[in-house]
């Protein structure tokens, strides 16, 4: 009794490992145990294609028809859902074609999906994709028959231009006849003049016969002896010129440039040609009826509003409580325009840091004969060697404050200001700092109070980053 | 002739309802349900299997010489898993099975008959029909379709083999084709379906050995009977099976 037991428990075992190894094996094939993503496509006929048929991916079967949704009405498509292997997702783009295709000559539909293009994007799951029906072989012949109409047609054109053309060359050949004949009549017209002349009649029989014209005549030859003659020499002249001109082969490389210069302008005219077409595509009307120019203006001022706004909301960011104290500490706002009242009364103008540096007028700059000032050699030198007193430069601000005592306030504030902007285009130029890194202010006359100087005549440079630190 | 036709059917299945009612209510003879199990099971395991691998070998050797002249011996161990799985498979073990299991049952229960070995088991108050019959039909009812597996594998291992022979084709690349084209619709009702085979077999079997009363030549003609009726009993089910089968499953009837 063991035994049969024992008997019939492997039996059992073994039938059960093999249904579970069937299922395992069909479920695989069928792709039950992947991740599957959905994709519909439609067609207008389905081509004998039926639920379960596969669904191939550059070759590889990647799932298969899940359900085929009859249309409703004529017109309407049959709607295919296909199940694919997740594992090729990436290859099904959103400008993938859907085909039927006959495995061999007898074989099963299946359907393969084409690979879509590199710049289109990955379809979703669940998307449709297009489908491309089947060409079948009568609309193949159909299409035979009409390149055969037209080839006929053309030929019949043919035939009908090579008839004009005959009747053309008829009347060619008649007019040419009639010319030969008018040919004829005016070489007997000039045969009489010439006999004519011949007898002296006439002008020409004249200087002929007449003894006093023919002395003038032949003065007038002995004339154009000379400046035949002359000519002869000229002509010697140029032909030693144009023996030049060939043993340098200069005609050759001026043909040659002729020629070059001929194909650049072909090529100019072809590049002028696309791009007056690029242009004229480029500045076209858009499918809103309005040209590149109008929308070119209207972009410029969206640009201008929303910059606008930008630095509202910027300059509204300075002054809220969470960033004022940055501002606040850092002694300025904004390097590109410094309000001289507003720093005269911040913590960089006050405190007068160590990393000032004070260079006088005389040490930077020379007048000029209609007054106005130029930095001199020696300036530069000496504006190297202030740079040379900071630690770092780069990255951090400087500001150029200018000084200038002079009887009234404007011409202060004025030649103070020109003094600031020559020194900061000397750094800008010399040490390559960027403008948004450089500030000037014009102060006049008037040093920070605790700076020991009552009035200072020149430039001072104060970086903010050596003072941060 | 017709009346007594029509008889016999009704008493037949008179006979199956009786033995589907009388297994599920007690008492329930596990020992005896048990050995029959191994008898039908274990006792038909090689003669299953051997048929199973000869059919596959030579089912290969006529489809090879047949697709070799569209170029399409690529198909041929689909074609062979089809065969095997749909109809062959389990159609062969139904029919080997009627003729061995379904012999062997007639002529038993028939030879108890006649010996009063049944009248004997009755006078100790043990139901005889529950201990023989019900017993032989649960067996068969679930071991035709264990053995109709085993006849599948075989199949495909014969036809793999002879396949292999020829061609020199890799068991993965065989088998990978083998079940391409099979959906679990090939799969799971034709081997569900040799449970009805497994049925008819035993009741058919069961019904001419136990009601018989002619003495040895009962045991005679219950053995014929049971083989030559059940095999043509499963070849017409097999018909209104098959029908079924493509009725819950119309994609495998395309």
């Amino acid at each position: 009794m063991k035994n049969q037991n024992l008997l019939l428990g492997i039996l059992t075992t073994g039938a059960l490992a093999l249904f579970a190894a069937g299922l395992f094996l069909i479920g695989n094939q069928h792709k039950a145990f992947t991740h599957h993503v959905v994709f519909y496509t439609n067609f207008q006929n389905v081509e004998g294609l039926a639920k379960g048929a596969q669904v191939t991916v550059d070759g590889m079967i990647v799932g298969e028809v899940e359900s085929i949704q009859v249309p409703s009405g004529p017109g309407q498509k049959f709607r295919l859902k296909m199940n694919v292997d997740d594992r090729l997702h990436g290859l099904i783009r959103g400008d993938s074609l859907v085909t039927v295709e006959t495995e061999g000559l007898v074989g099963d539909k299946f359907l393969v999906i084409h690979d879509g293009s590199e710049h289109a994007s990955e379809a979703p799951a669940g998307s449709t994709l297009q489908s491309q029906e089947q060409l079948e072989m009568s609309k193949l012949l159909e299409q035979a028959q009409g390149i055969m109409k037209q080839t006929s047609t053309a030929i019949d054109e043919v035939q009908g231009n090579l008839n004009d053309l005959r009747a053309h060359l008829d009347v060619t050949l008649d007019t040419a006849t009639s010319t030969i004949r008018n040919v004829n009549g005016v070489v007997n017209n000039v045969n009489g003049v010439v006999t004519d002349v011949r007898s002296g009649k006439g002008t020409v029989g004249m200087l002929l016969e007449d003894k006093a014209t023919a002395a003038d005549v032949r003065q007038s030859v002995a004339n154009v002896r000379q400046t035949t003659a002359t000519l002869n020499g000229s002509s010697t002249r140029i032909d030693s010129l144009l023996a030049e001109v060939q043993s340098r082969q200069l005609l050759g490389k001026m043909d040659d440039t002729l020629s070059n210069t001929k194909s650049a302008t072909q090529n100019l005219n072809q590049i002028s040609q696309q791009v007056n077409t690029t242009l004229k595509s480029a500045f076209g009307e858009d499918q809103y009826g309005e040209d590149a120019g109008t929308n070119l203006e209207q972009s410029l001022t969206n640009i201008n509003q929303a910059t606008g706004n930008m630095a509202d909301d910027t300059e509204a960011l300075k002054h809220n409580f969470l960033f004022k104290g940055f501002f606040k500490h850092r002694g300025y706002d904004d390097l590109d325009d410094l309000p001289v009242e507003q720093y005269r009364a911040g913590e960089i103008f006050r405190n007068v840091p160590e990393s000032r540096q004070w260079i006088p007028a005389s040490s930077l700059f020379s007048t000029n004969a209609d007054g106005s000032e130029v930095l001199t050699t020696q300036g530069r030198h000496s504006i190297d060697a202030a740079i040379g007193q900071f630690k770092e430069i780069y990255g951090q601000p400087l500001i150029i404050e200018g000084y200038d005592p002079s009887d009234s306030e404007s011409v202060e504030l004025i030649r103070s200001r020109r003094r600031a902007v020559l020194v900061q285009t000397y750094l800008q130029l010399h040490y390559h700092l960027l403008p948004k890194n450089t500030a000037i202010v014009a102060l006049g006359s008037t040093p920070p109070t605790n700076a020991g100087k009552s009035t200072f005549d020149g430039v001072s440079l104060v970086s903010i980053g050596e003072r941060n630190k | 002739m017709v009346k007594s036709a029509l008889e016999s059917i009704g008493r037949v299945t008179s006979f199956g309802t009786r033995a589907l009612r009388d297994a599920w209510t007690p008492p329930f003879e596990w020992q005896y349900l048990l050995w029959q199990l191994c008898e039908v099971g274990v006792g038909s395991f090689l003669l299953v299997v051997a048929a199973g691998f000869a059919l596959g070998v030579v089912m290969t050797l006529h489809t090879r010489s047949t697709l070799v002249q569209f170029g399409a011996t690529a198909d041929i161990p689909s074609f062979q898993s089809l065969a095997f799985f749909n109809e062959i498979g389990p159609l062969v073990t139904g029919l080997l099975m009627a003729g061995r299991v379904g012999a062997s049952i007639g002529a038993q229960l028939a030879n108890m008959r006649a010996t009063e070995q049944i009248d004997a088991i009755e006078t100790l108050s043990v139901n005889s029909f529950k201990l023989l019959v019900v017993t032989r039909v649960i067996a068969c009812t679930v071991m035709l379709p264990v053995l109709t597996i085993f006849m599948d594998a075989s199949g495909i291992l014969g036809g793999f083999i002879s396949e292999h022979l020829v061609s020199h084709l890799s068991w993965t690349l065989y088998l990978h084709r083998a079940f391409e084209n099979l959906a679990l619709a090939n799969f799971i009702p034709p081997t569900l379906k040799t449970a009805v085979f497994g049925y008819l077999i035993a009741i058919i079997s069961c019904f001419y050995g136990y009601t018989t009363n002619e003495g040895s030549n009962g045991v005679r003609k219950a053995a014929t009977s049971s083989v030559v009726v059940s095999s043509l009993v499963i070849i017409l089910a097999d018909v209104i099976l098959v029908k079924c089968i493509f009725f819950l499953f119309p994609d495998q009837a395309l």
